[in-house]
């Protein structure tokens, strides 16, 4: 049973940016319908969705200054400074150097954290 | 084309080997489809006997077509309803009286049932439109009038199913006539077929109607006509069936599903969304307890459990409180409010039995899921009743602590962890989340007792997992698996615990967890006569959740940790052993190779997490200093590719170690200087058998060593320094010299030795947070010596380079130029107080530069040559003239501008930002150069119009600088306004032209420049973008509305929502 409805924020994901272009050529074709490619994008959050969850195993840790956060309508929003992002558990293996047994460490100036709940529906 | 054509295309589509293309066969028969024939095409493929299912499905098929292309008015809407149902009830009428020769039948009777839902919904979200004749223009209950009419069966076959005056009056009437309650039961205790086909239209109705999501917020009726008769006939469909009937049809499960689904998505968007499904859920629970091994082997069991399961990671508050409670007995026997039911949770033991007696895992943990999940619904209630005061005054604390008991015996499941069972894994989300609730639980609501309680809970949770997530499991599963799944699983498994115990650690503290842990580690050796009285699995298991909690500590200002493992005197030398058994245990096998890495991964990161106990009590460094290196040494020796493999996780994870402590522990360690200078000089040799990795790591690791010899001087780092390098440069030398090293390993050796320069480099950079006393106060005596460089240190690496570079194929090879740049930059940006030895001023920088430009391939090179000029221009700005900047972009970018630059997005980029980041820096150099107005502005104006983002981005961001930069002096200021307004117009075309013709997705790209021209020249831009626009597209309306909107816009979002309407119109996509 899989509740209807999905966040529809991977569209701004580089892979959900070019999947709107493709969409966009595709209906200034002639090629497809808007209803189409609105049923397609549908798609991609539900698909985006469940293999982020199903087939991911990796663990990231955030270490930095936290200097915003709210919560509202459900999401929570995080702006962390000067952080040290940590993934690990990525079992296909990082690159031997600096990143060795599966994890590597990335330092990022600016974070911003946008966490929605995944059990509710859009 | 005739019907007997058709039919044979039909056939053709549908057959596995077609005699023409299909593509083809499809393009035909979707034309008759969409054509005005297709009605009648359909109404004749459904009425044949003789037609294959096939052919009769394309009939269904056919009708979905016509009510997606040709209804424009309830008349025909009626006409393609009543076909429909006429056919349906035909089929299902033929079914139930044959149902096992009309098998095939299904897939028709199904297609129909799905017409109907479509019309369903059309009918009755048309409400508004007029309708004449006798049309219905609302209907109640498609479930109903199926029935109905299979009632009156025979009234529709005496006339053929034809649709005639008669049968249309008759159904008019049917259509919304109450079926009452009796006469349903009635119906579908006449024939289980009729039961099971009005369970599957129902079904597929609720199925369809939660696909409809996108339109969710209109379909407001619907909801309240399923609400007012669909959901009643249906509800009294499913208790009946559950409650009386055993038959085991996954129908009534798929029905029960679908309208679970449908009603956790209704109820979020509509009043008439909300409806009670206590009496099924009771039902379920009921039947659910009746399924044993010998009644039907769980089978009903099973099937009921996954549909809770599903509820409860989705939808848990859609059951009610009372079902809750009863489950919570059935799971555990004991419910948070005092119930107890031994009878029911017999069921739940006698089914776990089975399992466990079947070796059932995935059933199991199927089962462990569903119970987990149910369990987290709760977690609040109970962490309240448990813990605070806020519980009600009926609430029995002994009953708790009774719940407790239980949770705790689910969590200490006696079975191999992942691979047996997955209660113990799944309990770990549950604790997690009652010991989040009880740190976050507001201190005054506490009970007196709740401390003492939390700390009794969690430590059993404690003392429960330590011996779950042994490498022991680990190792069994690995043994019993023969894929990776079992072994990722089970490190998930242990990284979920180690998250718990951060947890934990904010109810326990060090008191109760970090102190116990290093004293399990810390308490027992080996004993004289060689017996060992630890458990290595122990340790390392304990090893392995202190990492985790040492980690987020500061040692070095720890000091009763600190004295902690001051008082442990055997965890250093356990923590000793565990690395060495690991680095000497054998790797014959997969499991042994995996456990290996596993002993050595925990007792390492544990030795570089003490580096701040060390600085405390450097009395064991060295001892761990020594054992590392002798894992490093074991590293080298390789009998098999597979042991290549292992020894380069191993040597990295040694290495990154010894790094850590090297750096945290450089003035405790610096007594080591020499026997580290040795190792150097022995991994250095191009034979040694080391990464190039561990090569550069222990360069590094060397210079924090040499960066804390203050005590002696200036001198004494310059000596050993030199040391180092003259060993660096024979080996160059060397290399260089050997002609018979193959070119690869030569170039990959060479290119190593330089950037042990640059990692020499970076560990001599001081770190302003650990200032060491004597440095502060000899620091003019560094500076002054580094500045002077007596021993031509600095010299002697530019040398080094140049020798390097003067063989051309290291000159055009980029992994050379990049680390050339990397040691010439490394001391640029350092405060002018700094000593460093690879402080170059700009005339040696420039003059290396100069001189290589023309030997490499400036396609490639130029990244790196930028990082250089960009870090020197921010170095020396203030030394510099308009003029040396007009030199330094004529010589580095204009030369190369035409043939090279402008066709190589990349380049262009590197060019544009190069230019932003001057003017980030001092603007005043680029804008009074001679190519500002010859060059830069009219050039960078066509890049306004780019394909590529990232050039979209660097030249919108330099126009933007140009028209708005605080680091312009007033002359600078009023230069470039005045500039601008003579191009003005020009860029703003150019802007607009670029971003008409972009992609959706770099629309923002262009967001901050038309910001920033509107807000800098609020009078202009408007005329500017009113004379520009038409020229672009011709759609005034949006031009007008655009240039209004965007002049009253603040903000980046509202902006970017405007220029996105305006292309969006222009280009005539819809919003999506």
């Amino acid at each position: 049973m899989a509740v209807p409805g999905y966040y529809e924020l991977y569209r701004r994901s580089t892979v959900g940016n070019s999947l709107v272009d493709a969409l966009d050529t595709m209906i200034s074709d002639g090629r497809i319908e808007a209803s189409l490619a609105m049923r397609v994008l549908e798609t991609f959050d539900r698909v985006v969705a469940e293999t982020l969850r199903d087939n991911t195993q990796s663990k990231l840790t955030v270490k930095g200054n936290l200097d915003t956060y709210g919560f509202c309508d459900d999401v929570w929003t995080f702006i962390v400074k000067n952080c040290q992002v940590t993934v690990e558990g990525n079992h296909e293996g990082i690159g031997h150097i600096g990143g060795s047994d599966g994890q590597s460490t990335i330092a990022v100036d600016k974070l911003r954290i946008v966490a929605c709940n995944s059990k509710r529906s859009e | 084309m005739d019907i007997d054509q058709v039919v044979r295309l039909i056939e053709g589509l549908y057959s596995p080997q077609p005699s023409q293309d299909v593509g083809t066969i499809q393009q035909e028969l979707q034309s008759i489809q969409k054509s005005d024939d297709g009605f009648l095409l359909a109404n004749e493929l459904l009425s044949n006997i003789a037609y294959s299912p096939n052919v009769k499905y394309f009939g269904a098929l056919t009708l979905t077509v016509q009510l997606s292309t040709n209804v424009d008015s309830y008349e025909i809407l009626w006409k393609i309803f009543k076909a429909n149902l006429l056919h349906l009830v035909k089929f299902c009428s033929q079914y139930v009286k044959d149902s096992s020769n009309s098998a095939s039948l299904l897939i028709i009777i199904k297609k129909l049932m799905s017409n109907l839902s479509l019309i369903f919904t059309n009918i009755n979200e048309w409400s508004n439109v007029e309708t004449s004749g006798s049309a219905i223009t609302h209907w109640n209950n498609p479930v109903n009038t199926v029935v109905l009419m299979l009632s009156h069966e025979e009234q529709f076959s005496s006339r053929n199913w034809q649709d005639t005056l008669e049968t249309d009056q008759l159904i008019h009437h049917l259509a919304n006539s109450p079926v009452p309650y009796d006469k349903l039961m009635l119906f579908i205790k006449t024939s289980e077929f009729y039961n099971k086909l009005a369970l599957m239209f129902t079904e597929i109705i609720v199925e369809d109607l939660t696909k409809f999501q996108s339109k969710k917020g209109t379909m407001n009726k619907m909801y309240e006509i399923v609400h007012e008769h669909l959901y009643i006939s249906t509800m009294a469909l499913i208790n009946v069936n559950l409650a009386e009937w055993h038959v085991s049809e996954d129908i009534l499960y798929n029905c029960i599903g679908a309208w679970i689904n449908y009603i956790s998505m209704a109820r979020n968007v509509s009043p008439y969304g909300r409806m009670d499904l206590s009496e099924m859920f009771d039902n379920m629970i009921n039947r659910m307890c009746q399924s044993t091994e010998a009644t039907d082997g769980f089978y009903q069991a099973e099937k009921i459990l996954g549909i809770l399961a599903n509820v409860f990671a989705n939808d848990p508050i859609i059951m009610g409180h009372p079902q809750r409670e009863e489950l919570e007995v059935i799971f555990l026997g004991v419910s948070r409010t005092g119930s107890a039911n031994s009878i029911k949770n017999n069921w739940m033991l006698q089914y776990m039995n089975y399992l466990v007696t079947n070796e059932m895992t995935d059933d199991l943990k199927e089962l462990a899921v569903c119970v987990v999940d149910f369990l987290l619904v709760n977690t609040l209630d109970m962490c309240n009743k448990l813990f605070t005061v806020v519980s009600s005054p009926k609430f029995n604390g002994d009953n708790l602590q009774q719940y407790i008991k239980v949770l705790l015996q689910l969590t200490n499941f006696p079975l191999i962890p992942v691979l047996q069972e997955f209660f113990s894994v799944r309990m770990v989300d549950f604790w997690l989340d009652l010991a989040d609730c009880y740190s976050n639980t507001v201190a005054e609501t506490y009970t007196e007792s709740a401390p003492q309680l939390a700390t009794e809970i969690f430590q059993q949770v404690v003392s429960i997992y330590l011996p779950k997530i042994s490498l022991l499991n680990k190792q069994k599963a690995m043994e019993a698996e023969n894929d990776d799944t079992a072994m990722h699983e089970f490190d998930d498994f242990r990284s979920a615990i180690a998250d718990l115990m951060e947890s934990l650690w904010s109810i326990l503290g060090n008191d109760k967890l970090t102190n116990i842990l290093i004293t399990g580690v810390g308490e027992n050796t080996l004993s004289t006569d060689g017996t060992s009285s630890v458990d290595i699995f122990e340790v390392e298991t304990m090893s392995f959740l202190l990492n985790t909690l040492l980690t987020d500590m500061n040692l070095r200002e720890s000091p009763w940790i600190c004295d902690i493992l001051d008082s442990c005197e055997f965890f250093v030398g356990n923590i000793l052993m565990l690395f060495q058994v690991g680095c000497e245990s054998s790797a014959d096998s997969i499991v042994a190779r995996t456990l290996k890495l596993d002993f050595v991964r925990t007792g390492s990161s544990l030795m570089g997490t003490m580096a701040g106990y060390f600085q405390q009590s450097p009395s064991q460094l060295s001892t761990c200093v020594d054992a590392l290196f002798q894992g490093l040494e074991k590293c080298t020796i390789a009998a098999s590719p597979a042991d290549t493999q292992l020894n380069d996780k191993l040597e990295v994870m040694i290495i990154k170690t010894i790094s850590t402590l090297c750096d945290a522990c450089r003035y405790e360690i610096s007594p080591y200087l020499m026997q580290f200078t040795t190792v150097f000089k022995t991994i250095m040799r191009p034979d040694s058998n080391v990464s190039t990795f561990t090569r550069e790591k222990l360069t590094r690791s060397l210079g924090y060593i040499i960066e804390a010899q203050v005590e002696n001087g200036p001198e004494r780092q310059a000596a050993c320094m030199l040391e180092i390098l003259s060993t660096i440069e024979s080996y160059v030398q060397q290399a260089l010299t050997i002609s018979e090293l193959p070119s690869e390993q030569q170039r990959g050796y060479l290119h190593c030795m330089l950037t042990c320069i640059s990692e020499l480099g970076t560990a001599m950079i001081h770190s302003s947070e650990e200032e060491n006393e004597t440095f502060v106060q000899r620091v003019a005596e560094f500076r002054n010596y580094w500045k002077l460089d007596p021993l031509q240190i600095s010299s002697k690496v530019l040398n080094l380079l140049q020798l390097v570079l003067s063989n051309p194929a290291y000159a055009k090879d980029m992994a050379f130029v990049e680390v050339a740049c990397l040691i010439l930059g490394k001391a640029l940006g350092l405060p002018y107080e700094n000593p460093h030895f690879l402080k170059y001023s700009m005339k040696e920088i420039m003059e290396f530069l100069l001189n290589h430009i023309s030997t490499t391939d400036v396609a490639l090179a130029l990244p790196y040559y930028v990082y250089l000029l960009e870090k020197l221009i921010k170095q020396y700005k203030d030394q510099l003239s308009p003029q040396d900047f007009d030199f330094l972009f004529e010589n580095f970018f204009l030369q190369y501008y035409q043939s090279a630059i402008l066709h190589d997005p990349d380049l262009l980029q590197t060019t544009i930002n190069f230019v932003n980041s001057v003017l980030d820096s001092k603007p005043g150099l680029v804008v009074h150069g001679a190519y500002w107005t010859s060059f830069l502005l009219p050039e960078f104006i066509k890049c306004l119009s780019a394909k590529e983002r990232f050039t979209i981005v660097a030249v919108t961001k330099f126009w933007c600088k140009v028209i708005n930069n605080k680091k312009y002096i007033r002359e600078d200021n009023e230069l470039t306004r005045h500039q601008f307004v003579l191009i003005g117009q020009e860029v703003v075309y150019q802007t607009m032209f670029g971003l008409f013709h972009s992609q959706r997705s770099d629309l923002s790209s262009y967001t901050d420049l038309l910001r920033t021209t509107m807000a800098k020249l609020p009078l202009q831009t408007p005329k500017w973008l009113a004379a520009a626009l038409p020229a672009i597209s011709k759609n005034n309306a949006a031009h007008e509305k655009f240039i209004s909107k965007l002049s009253v816009t603040r903000g980046s979002r509202a902006a970017n929502n405007v220029i996105l309407e305006w292309w969006l119109s222009c280009n005539a996509l819809p919003s999506l």
